[in-house]
């Protein structure tokens, strides 16, 4: 899942884009407003953390632009100024959260998470497919209660296609969403992430759950006879 | 606490009470004694009647009672009715007539009384209260009577029953005791009534003021209406509303400042530790570092707020502690250590001020100030520009002034050049600026009895001047 984070402070931006890379996402980062709206128009972004008071264009001018335009990212208000008041007016402008600071980084982790699971309609922590448990809030994966050994990028793939259960999912959306501006994914990188995910997961016991549609992309569930079914 | 509408109240009720009171009681004693009056005077005319009626002959006094032809009247002194009593006295005091209704009583003559007539009470012979008049007088005298012989005063006493007198005075004393309390309650009730009344828009006033509080600060007590003795007031009150507003806001957005100004490092702490803790193979002592850094920064914010506030106490002024000070070498003590951050923005220096320029100030707060304002065009000069400082003196007055070329400067924001924890850029942190030089400068200023002002003489170029009086020679 892919963040982009707008904030003026340096070491708030280290902070919580390190939070964030270490667990799974892919993150950008803005330190001005200006750059952060030019940004945050782009569809690519699963969550956007906003702060309010920034260098150019403040966060709410940016979360009324990109409202403007159409888009419907989950956007994090992540700001000093936390009277009710503030916090209202955010959240009428089209905010979908507000943290105040200071903030714990577990929390605004589970902020972020919980925005995703609304972008993709999943108000569950866990989802079953195939026998295959995805654990988000754990960022953990098991299969017949064996944890699967995926690092965070491979975890964020698996969460990804999980998201898009059924779906057909191309190579540039899962670049998209998979890897920020740090790293320059090769042209086979999601092909050989996807391997190794596949690898992993037929390792630990589980059924092909990643299917190729040639030149479209990949679909992500069980065979038609095995439908997903969901836990808390 | 005094009240007016009590003072007033008490005033009016004096004041009319006593009116009252005073015009009741002369009325009173008036309205008595004109009933006396007039029964004095039923006694004088009867006593006229039978004055008319007495001769003397030699030194006979005859009264001919029959000349008389009042019979109701000559029937009031009969001993069956009894209701009036005369006596004549000769000038020997022998009684020479006496009315039957006297029975064996005499009238008294009161010759201790010397005035004439004279009018008293007394008791009747039929024991009832009467009132008598005494007079005196010559007689007429008969056609026989010897011209040899001088007349003889003659003293006559006319007695009535005066109980429809005392019935008069009664009534009235009663009329005039009711008519007294009713005026009085009248006025008791009035008076309060109509100050209460008049004194409304006065109570509205307070009402309307009671109820603005600091979340209310907006409101205005409506003027529309307002006697015009009361308007003044409520001008008055709208302008202290008006600049308690503007006051509160400004502590409010002070107090958000600040809130700010320090939550945001304790939010970059909390997350530098958090995540330090959370992934112990993250690089910790550049983690320490940079919480070190932001703590040098915070305690920077926090050492300017309490000079701030130290400044804004008047008293601090007496601490300011000034001696002579050569300003040129002064600065160039100054510039010394901010010209490596002028020379990494390719930023030069041009000074006017003559060697013999003299300020009297205090070292540490001159020296403040003027890093404050060298600092300042440092940071916002144009890169490659070049920041001028000049010295303009008259006989008694100096100024000094620091000028530099400002890319995002607009002339609106002149007015928020002192205005606490303002930047050009909304932006709060990282920028190494706390927005509280400037506001502390001019505090430290106003200390030596100096004016800070920014002024922009040309576009997109500020100076900022440092004015006050020169050392006398």
């Amino acid at each position: 899942m892919r963040v982009l984070l707008v904030e003026d402070s340096k070491t708030l931006c280290q902070t919580v884009g390190n939070t964030l890379r270490r667990s799974g996402f892919a993150v950008d980062i803005c330190q001005d407003g200006e750059a952060g709206l030019w940004s945050a128009r782009s569809p690519d972004y699963d969550v956007l953390i906003l702060d309010i008071m920034l260098p150019k264009v403040d966060g709410l001018t940016i979360l009324q632009r990109i409202r403007e335009a159409g888009r419907d990212t989950p956007v994090l208000l992540l700001t000093a100024k936390t009277d009710i008041p503030d916090r209202v007016k955010g959240l009428n402008t089209g905010a979908d959260d507000y943290l105040g600071k200071p903030f714990a980084l577990e929390e605004l982790l589970a902020r972020v998470m919980a925005l995703v699971r609304r972008r993709y309609g999943q108000a569950k922590t866990n989802l079953t497919v195939g026998g295959l448990v995805i654990d988000r809030a754990a960022r953990q994966a098991r299969f017949q209660q064996i944890p699967i050994d995926l690092n965070a990028r491979e975890f964020s793939l698996l969460e990804y296609l999980s998201a898009r259960l059924g779906e057909v999912v191309s190579r540039s959306h899962i670049e998209a969403h998979i890897y920020d501006e740090q790293v320059e994914p090769a042209s086979n990188v999601v092909d050989s992430a996807i391997c190794i995910l596949r690898r992993k997961l037929a390792d630990a016991g589980a059924p092909p759950l990643i299917h190729t549609r040639r030149g479209q992309g990949y679909v992500f569930g069980p065979d038609q006879s095995c439908p997903p079914s969901a836990d808390n | 606490m005094p009240s007016i509408s009590r003072q007033l109240t008490f005033s009016l009720l004096a004041v009319f009470v006593g009116l009252f009171g005073t015009f009741g009681i002369y009325f009173y004693i008036s309205s008595q004694k004109a009933l006396r009056n007039q029964f004095d005077e039923g006694l004088r005319l009867k006593a006229l009647l039978l004055m008319r009626v007495t001769e003397q002959r030699n030194h006979d006094l005859r009264v001919h009672l029959p000349l008389i032809k009042l019979p109701a009247f000559l029937q009031e002194f009969s001993a069956a009715e009894g209701r009036s009593a005369f006596q004549f006295w000769n000038a020997r005091k022998e009684t020479v007539l006496r009315s039957e209704s006297l029975g064996q009583t005499q009238l008294e003559r009161r010759e201790d009384v010397a005035r004439d007539p004279f009018a008293w009470d007394l008791t009747l012979a039929n024991g009832r209260p009467g009132r008598a008049l005494r007079m005196k007088y010559i007689p007429r005298l008969d056609a026989e009577h010897d011209p040899d012989i001088a007349p003889d005063e003659v003293t006559l006493v006319v007695a009535s029953n005066r109980e429809l007198l005392d019935d008069a005075l009664f009534w009235q004393q009663i009329t005039f005791a009711i008519g007294l309390t009713v005026v009085l309650g009248v006025v008791g009730w009035l008076v309060p009534a109509i100050l209460r009344h008049g004194l409304q828009p006065l109570r509205r006033l307070r009402v309307q003021a009671e109820q603005i509080d600091a979340h209310s600060l907006k409101e205005r007590i409506p003027t529309q209406g307002m006697p015009l003795e009361l308007a003044p007031i409520c001008d008055c009150l709208n302008g202290l509303l008006s600049r308690l507003e503007h006051s509160f806001e400004r502590e409010r957005r002070y107090s958000s400042d600040v809130a700010h100004e320090l939550l945001t490092p304790l939010a970059e702490l909390r997350s530098l530790c958090e995540f330090a803790l959370r992934y112990p193979d993250s690089d910790q002592r550049e983690s320490i570092e940079q919480s070190l850094a932001i703590l040098l920064r915070t305690e920077k914010v926090v050492i300017m707020l309490m000079d701030l506030c130290r400044a804004e106490q008047k008293n601090a002024r007496a601490e300011a502690c000034t001696e002579t000070v050569a300003v040129a070498a002064f600065l160039a003590g100054r510039l010394h250590g901010l010209e490596a951050g002028a020379a990494a923005r390719g930023l030069s220096f041009r000074s006017t001020i003559p060697e013999t320029a003299q300020v009297r100030a205090d070292p540490t707060l001159l020296g403040s100030i003027l890093t404050n304002l060298l600092s300042n065009a440092i940071d916002y000069a144009a890169p490659g520009s070049e920041i001028q400082i000049t010295w303009t003196a008259t006989e008694s007055r100096f100024q000094l002034a620091v000028s530099n070329e400002a890319a995002d400067f607009s002339r609106d924001d002149l007015p928020h050049f002192f205005d606490r924890f303002w930047r050009k850029d909304k932006a709060r942190s990282g920028s190494g600026h706390s927005g509280l030089g400037l506001p502390l400068s001019r505090e430290l200023a106003q200390l030596m009895g100096f004016t800070l002002t920014a002024e922009s003489p040309a576009e997109k170029r500020v100076t900022l001047v440092l004015a006050g009086a020169l050392p006398a020679s």
